[in-house]
């Protein structure tokens, strides 16, 4: 006698990557034993070695417990429950506190005889992929990204062209100062971070804290040290292999930040009090977060050289630097939605009026139910800004990668389909989340 | 500490929290009073330097930079001959993301030594060798095979972008009396001028165990990394003799370059 644990969309040999929002499994006996009668098991997780475990529930809830205890019918007929990350927020004794390699946690069952655990029914591997503050990445996990990137750019003539060329000079208008730059970039790094994942499934995108000093994130074997404005990598970093656009070699990147810089734009605290209270509203605190700390967090890269890409809006998606600092400008945006809705705003709600703008007649693209450039196929050249500069024609790249842990957001996203990014409004789960923005209901 | 707790900690750290500041980021100074400022060569260096490097700063909003964008280019192309090193040099630096005809010719020349130096020589290579017009191919050939050092790589890599000098550097990148980083700068540069000639090269290095340990290893991550990695793999014999190399290699990098090469490969 042994079970069967389910996931939908994954066959039995797929890998599990959850984040802090649970998802739907089922499980159910196999081999049934000749008794007709129900089996009792317990459902519990085999931690990894910084204690990141599982929790379980039999509803969508962020109180899931570390042991569930179920009755599986003998005939087999499966049992539904939730599954999910047990959320523990990043301190100094923990500060990476979810998987750190693939299959470091797994779901185990054990029968249960008189309240007591028995033999062991069988299991599952999983993995609590999170995005992770880059500063505290081990050296696997920092490597394998490092790679993923590295394959992804494929020296300039992989996949990761079409990413450059979603965010260069023709997208600017279509995709910076204006309504839909927080739901653009994350669309963006999700649709990057899917690709990652497609050869690196273990792999999530790390961000730059960068009101902290980072001083294992500006190394040579990470994201490189800058000298005479161009990056050098160590002999063992796969980026020391990266390309720009047409064969450029190497990364070109200013002074401006080194292993103990601290920026000096505002602060997360400061940013989540843009808008805060019951009253809390997007507009507010978007369009004031793109100038600061967003814009300092690329300009201060220039330092006494501006031959930066990183510094230059048309050219900073070249810098593998450029994902991870849009990361932490995401990571505000969710933690702000999460701490302002514990107050009782609705900022995750894709319905609620303050989760978004409201002003009618956006450009094409910025409206909350607007399909969004360029997943969506379609050209903006229509579309005329008011510095007078025109919308990028049709672009490169086709539809929004798929993940095999959620349905969502589907090829073609809508703005709307990134408000709700964890699925606590009804709809699926983006299946991705940051270690210190918990899941709650 | 649960979910629950964690929110109550954040909520009480809000609450004690002063009003935003508006913008605690640029400077204040409008950009037409910052361009005056650049230019003015009364000015002590570090002023003008100062007022540069806010002008790059606020030209990042391209929107609300519009208005001042084209006197911007043009004041930076006025100051690639300043009088002050530093000036030019920070000039020629933000130029540099997309250089015109103009600013790559003074980069030419000064590198040339056919016209004033106006900035370091390899602040000159680096700068042409991103040139994606390969205006200068033939003084970073002539460097490549000429000069030392730093300079000699920078020229090495602005070869990079073309087909053409593949030979040259491979000849380099596989040249035992060469200086390793030399070597692996080579190679790398071959990689972009041509793909099929470094993957050939690389499985060469990589099988050889009398060949330089840091550019067996760079060879070896470069290829596991490209997009010729399963044609390597399926070049004969290759993928056995792999085996051998990482049985026999005391090199971790190189071990673990042929792991991922695999991983890649299948």
């Amino acid at each position: 006698m042994n079970v069967e644990i389910s996931f939908p969309g994954l066959s039995s040999t797929d890998g599990v990557y959850l984040t802090w929002r649970p998802i739907p499994a089922t499980i159910r006996l196999l081999e049934p034993s000749a008794s007709p009668n129900p089996v009792s098991v317990r459902i519990s997780s085999k931690p990894n070695n910084v204690g990141a475990r599982l929790a379980f529930a039999t509803t969508l809830t962020h109180r899931g417990t570390d042991t569930l205890d179920l009755v599986l019918a003998a005939d087999g007929t499966p049992v539904e429950l939730w599954v999910g990350g047990k959320f523990n927020p990043p301190d100094a004794q923990s500060p990476s506190p979810a998987s750190q390699a693939d299959g470091d946690i797994a779901i185990e069952v054990h029968e249960l005889l008189a309240g007591t655990i028995d033999r062991r029914l069988g299991g599952r591997p999983a993995m609590i992929r999170v995005r992770k503050n880059a500063e505290t990445l081990t050296d696997g996990e920092r490597d394998r990204f490092l790679s993923a990137m590295a394959v992804l750019n494929g020296r300039g003539t992989g996949k990761f062209v079409d990413f450059r060329d979603m965010h260069n000079a023709a997208a600017y208008p279509q995709i910076h100062t204006n309504m839909s730059f927080l739901p653009w970039h994350r669309a963006y790094l999700l649709d990057l971070e899917r690709e990652l994942q497609a050869d690196f499934p273990d792999v999530a995108l790390p961000y730059w804290h960068f009101d902290h000093p980072a001083p294992r994130l500006f190394q040579p074997s990470f994201m490189g040290v800058s000298v005479s404005g161009r990056v050098r990598f160590s002999d063992t970093n796969p980026l020391r292999n990266w390309a720009g656009p047409g064969t450029t070699a190497g990364v070109l990147r200013g002074n401006g930040v080194g292993p103990q810089t601290v920026i000096g734009a505002r602060t997360e605290l400061q940013c989540l009090a843009l808008s805060s209270g019951p009253n809390a509203n997007f507009q507010p605190f978007a369009v004031p977060l793109e100038g600061n700390p967003h814009g300092p967090a690329h300009t201060r890269h220039n330092g006494t050289s501006a031959t930066s890409w990183i510094g230059d809006p048309t050219t900073s998606q070249m810098d593998p630097l450029f994902y991870l600092l849009h990361n932490n400008v995401d990571r505000l945006w969710a933690k702000w939605q999460w701490l302002q809705s514990l107050a009782g705003a609705r900022l995750d709600d894709p319905a609620a009026p303050a989760s978004y703008s409201t002003a009618a007649n956006l450009h094409f693209g910025h409206n909350r139910n607007d399909t969004m450039w360029p997943w969506d196929g379609l050209s903006r050249t229509g579309t005329v800004f008011p510095d007078g500069s025109q919308g990028p024609p049709i672009g490169p790249g086709g539809g929004l990668a798929a993940s095999k842990m959620t349905t969502a957001p589907g090829p073609k996203p809508t703005v709307a389909s990134m408000i709700d990014y964890f699925g606590r409004h009804g709809g699926q789960p983006l299946a991705f989340a940051y270690d210190d923005v918990p899941f709650v209901v | 500490m649960d979910a629950d707790d964690f929110g109550a900690k954040y909520l009480a750290a809000l609450a004690a929290q002063p009003s935003v500041p508006s913008d605690t980021g640029e400077g204040a100074d409008e950009p037409d009073v910052l361009m005056a400022t650049a230019q003015d060569a009364s000015r002590p260096v570090a002023e003008r330097l100062s007022a540069l490097q806010q002008l790059n700063a606020r030209a990042f909003n391209m929107i609300e930079f519009a208005p001042y964008a084209a006197r911007f280019d043009q004041m930076l192309k006025s100051l690639c001959t300043d009088k002050s090193a530093k000036v030019r040099l920070a000039a020629f630096q933000r130029l540099g993301l997309s250089p015109d005809a103009e600013t790559r010719r003074l980069l030419h020349d000064s590198l040339a030594g056919t016209g004033e130096k106006l900035v370091p020589d390899l602040v000159a290579a680096t700068l042409l060798g991103f040139d994606d017009h390969a205006s200068s191919r033939d003084l970073l050939a002539q460097l490549a095979g000429n000069s030392d050092g730093k300079l000699r790589r920078a020229a090495l890599r602005g070869l990079s972008g073309d087909p053409s000098m593949a030979g040259r550097l491979r000849a380099i990148a596989t040249d035992r009396t060469e200086l390793s980083k030399v070597r692996q700068t080579a190679a790398l540069a071959l990689k972009s001028a041509s793909a099929s000639d470094f993957a050939d090269m690389a499985q060469q290095l990589v099988a050889d165990p009398t060949e330089d340990s840091a550019l067996r290893a760079l060879t070896m991550s470069a290829l596991a990394h490209g997009g010729e990695v399963r044609a390597a793999a399926a070049a004969s014999g290759f993928s056995a003799r792999l085996d051998d190399v990482a049985a026999n290699t005391m090199s971790r990098s190189l071990k673990r370059s042929i792991k991922l090469f695999k991983q890649m490969a299948k």
